[in-house]
C-alpha cells in the first residue's frame, strides 16, 4: 500500500466514524432523561399521615341555621391508609348552647309577641276594636310558645367520611412558627339527632264563643340520615400534634319550623325539604404512633 | 492535522450534538447560574491565580491571605437568616396589572341570597402591595324560609335587594408559600388581605307588592381575605371571603298607616317619598364567598435577583 492510499484510507475511516458516531451521540442525548423526571415533588418528606391513627377533641358550631345554632363538644378519630387517603369519624356529642337563637328567630319571636291567640295580648290595640282581630279564629299568628315548641334544633351529630388529602405543604407564621399542613376534601354520611324543646299545644278556641281554629304544628325530631361533604385542614405543630379545622355541609331533609309547607291540613313527611346545614369544627388532634417516617 | 480539523468541524456542525451539549453539561441549576451571574466581577478565577508570573511568592501569599480573610468575613455574615422560606417565588406580581372577573354568593342572610358577577382591576405597586377597583352586579333570590314565613307565621319580612356596588380596594399579601399536589406537582399560592371603601346601591322590596319601591345609595367599606393559586405566569385562581358593612334603609313597618303631614299634602308629596322619610336604618353585613380568575398583564415577568 502506498503512502497516499494509506492516507486516503485513514481519511475515509475518520469520515465514516464521524457519520456513524454522531447520530449515536445525538440519539443518546435525546434518550437522556433528567434525573428529576420521575422524582417526587418533595423529597425527604415527613409522611405525617401514612398508616397513622389520629384522635382528638374540639368544638364544632353550626352556621346560618334558620332557628337555632349549636355549639357542640366534638370528638374526632381517623385512620390514614396512605398519606393521601383516610377514613374519619366526627361526633358532635353534646350541644352546649341549646337556646342559641338565630337573629332571624329573634326577630320572628318579637313579631309573634303580638299574636292575638295569646290571652296575655287580649288588651292590645291590635286585638281589640271593630277592625282588629278580636278572636283567635281570625288571627292565624301562632303564639311565641307554640312556635318555639314546634321548632327543632341539632342535638347531636355523628358522621363518617373518607378524607382525600391532595394538598400538603409547609408554611411559616410571621416568619417564626413553621408548620406542616395539609388540605383535604371529605365526603360521607351520618346521622343528625334533631330535638325540640317544650310541648306543642295546637288547640286555640275563642271563649266563650267556642269557635276553634287549631294551629298546625308538629316538631320534626329524631335521628335522621344526613349526607356530608366538606373540606378541612391539619396544621402540624410537631410530628404528632395538629390543629384541625373542618367545614361540613350536612345535607338532610328537614322541617325546621315544624309547620305546614304544602297547604295540606296536617304536617306530614310531604312538608320535608332538603336543607344544607353548614358546620365548622376546630379540633386538637394527636397522631399515633408518634414516630414519623421520612420519605426518600 | 487537516483531517483532524475536518473531523472536528463535522462534529461541531452536527445540530444534534449542539442541541445535546447543554443537556450533557455540568448539570448546574438555574439558581447556580444566577448565582454565578451575581458573583463579584473583581473575583479572580482559580485558574488564573496560578498564572500570575510577575508576582513574587510573598505578594501572592499576602493576596491569598487577604482573600481568605475577606471570605471568612463574608461567611461570618451569612447565617440562617440568609435562607428564605420560599427560595424563589415562582410568580412575581410587582409592576403588573391583574384583571380578575369573579362570581360570588352571599352567605349570611337566611331570607335573601345574592349572587354577584363582577371584576377586579388591580395594579401591584410591589409584590405585596396593590391598589385597584372592584365592581359587581347582584342578582337576588329569596330563600325558601322567606317564602314560608308569611304562610307559617302570618308575618312578613322587610327585605332589601342589592343592585350593584363599586369600591376602591387596597391589598396586602402577608404570606406566600407552596404545597405539593399528591407529592407530584408543586403549586405556589399566597394569601391576600384587602380593605376597601365604595358605594353600594340597594332597593327595598315592598311588603305589599303594589307599593312603589325606592333605591338607596350607601357608603360601603369592606374587608376581605383570599388565597390565590398560580397556574401559569399570567393566570391565577382565587377564592375568598368579602365582608361588606353598610348602613341601609328599610321600608317602615307601618308604611300602610303613615299619615302625611299638612305640608306634605300641600306639596303633593308622593307616598313613596313619605315612606322613604320614615325608613328605618339598620347596619347590614353582607358576607360573600367568591371565586375569581386572574389574568396578569404583562403576561410574563423576569427576575431581578437570584432568589
Amino acid at each position: 500500500m502506498t503512502k497516499k492510499a494509506h492516507t486516503m484510507k485513514r481519511g475515509i475511516a475518520l469520515l465514516v466514524g464521524c457519520l456513524v458516531g454522531i447520530p449515536a451521540v445525538t440519539q443518546a442525548a435525546q434518550e437522556r432523561k433528567s434525573p428529576l423526571a420521575d422524582a417526587p415533588a418533595i423529597r425527604k418528606r415527613f409522611e405525617l399521615r401514612d398508616k397513622r391513627v389520629e384522635l382528638g377533641v374540639g368544638m364544632s358550631a353550626t352556621i346560618g341555621q334558620d332557628f337555632y345554632n349549636a355549639l357542640m363538644i366534638n370528638l374526632r378519630a381517623g385512620f390514614h391508609f396512605t398519606d393521601w387517603l383516610g377514613l374519619s369519624v366526627s361526633a358532635g356529642v353534646f350541644n352546649i348552647t341549646p337556646n342559641w337563637r338565630s337573629s332571624f328567630n329573634d326577630q320572628l319571636n318579637n313579631a309573634l309577641g303580638t299574636s292575638c291567640r295569646d290571652p296575655n295580648n287580649a288588651t292590645l290595640p291590635v286585638c281589640t276594636g271593630n277592625t282588629a282581630k278580636t278572636s283567635i279564629a281570625t288571627d292565624k299568628t301562632p303564639t311565641q310558645a307554640n312556635a318555639a315548641a314546634a321548632e327543632n334544633r341539632i342535638g347531636q351529630v355523628l358522621l363518617g367520611h373518607l378524607d382525600l388529602i391532595p394538598f400538603t405543604g409547609k408554611f411559616s407564621l410571621f416568619g417564626k412558627l413553621f408548620m406542616n399542613y395539609d388540605v383535604y376534601v371529605l365526603a360521607g354520611a351520618g346521622a343528625v339527632n334533631l330535638v325540640s324543646k317544650g310541648a306543642v299545644n295546637n288547640t286555640y278556641c275563642d271563649t266563650p264563643a267556642g269557635t276553634c281554629r287549631d294551629d298546625l304544628a308538629k316538631p320534626y325530631t329524631g335521628m335522621k340520615l344526613a349526607w356530608d361533604a366538606g373540606v378541612g385542614m391539619h396544621a402540624f405543630a410537631n410530628n404528632y400534634f395538629a390543629i384541625n379545622i373542618e367545614l361540613h355541609d350536612l345535607i338532610f331533609k328537614n322541617n325546621a319550623a315544624g309547620r305546614d309547607v304544602t297547604g295540606s291540613p296536617e304536617v306530614t313527611s310531604a312538608d320535608l325539604l332538603w336543607t344544607n346545614n353548614w358546620m365548622v369544627g376546630l379540633n386538637f388532634m394527636f397522631f399515633l404512633p408518634a414516630h414519623v417516617r421520612v420519605s426518600h | 492535522m487537516k483531517r483532524l480539523a475536518f473531523g472536528l468541524f463535522l462534529v461541531l456542525a452536527n445540530p444534534g450534538f449542539v442541541a445535546a451539549a447543554p443537556a450533557a453539561g455540568t448539570g448546574e441549576t438555574a439558581d447556580e447560574k444566577a448565582s454565578e451571574a451575581e458573583a463579584p466581577a473583581t473575583e479572580v478565577p482559580e485558574a488564573k491565580k496560578d498564572e500570575l508570573p510577575d508576582l513574587s511568592d510573598e505578594v501572592k501569599e499576602a493576596a491569598t491571605e487577604k482573600e481568605e480573610a475577606t471570605a471568612a468575613a463574608t461567611a461570618a455574615q451569612r447565617s440562617w437568616e440568609d435562607i428564605v422560606v420560599v427560595p424563589r417565588k415562582a410568580f412575581l406580581k410587582g409592576g403588573r396589572f391583574e384583571l380578575a372577573p369573579f362570581s360570588a354568593i352571599s352567605m349570611n342572610d337566611a331570607m335573601i341570597r345574592h349572587y354577584s358577577f363582577g371584576g377586579d382591576l388591580v395594579y401591584y405597586l410591589s409584590d405585596v402591595f396593590s391598589v385597584g377597583a372592584e365592581g359587581q352586579y347582584f342578582i337576588k333570590e329569596r330563600s325558601e324560609r322567606q317564602s314560608l314565613v308569611g304562610f307559617q307565621y302570618n308575618r312578613v319580612t322587610t327585605l332589601n335587594r342589592f343592585k350593584y356596588s363599586g369600591s376602591l380596594v387596597f391589598g396586602y399579601v402577608p404570606g406566600y408559600g407552596k404545597f405539593g399536589l399528591f407529592n407530584k406537582y408543586i403549586v405556589h399560592w399566597d394569601v391576600t388581605l384587602n380593605a376597601g371603601i365604595g358605594l353600594i346601591w340597594t332597593e327595598i322590596i315592598p311588603v305589599i307588592p303594589d307599593k312603589a319601591t325606592w333605591s338607596n345609595m350607601d357608603i360601603c367599606p369592606h374587608v376581605a381575605i383570599s388565597t390565590r393559586m398560580f397556574v401559569t405566569d399570567w393566570l391565577a385562581l382565587s377564592i375568598g371571603l368579602r365582608d361588606y358593612i353598610f348602613l341601609d334603609k328599610f321600608e317602615p313597618l307601618n308604611r300602610s298607616s303613615l299619615v302625611p303631614t299638612p305640608a306634605e299634602v300641600a306639596a303633593n308629596t308622593p307616598e313613596v317619598q313619605i315612606a322613604k322619610e320614615h325608613a328605618t336604618s339598620s347596619l347590614t353585613q353582607n358576607i360573600m364567598v367568591f371565586g375569581s380568575v386572574g389574568f396578569f398583564l404583562p403576561p410574563s415577568f423576569s427576575y431581578k435577583t437570584p432568589r
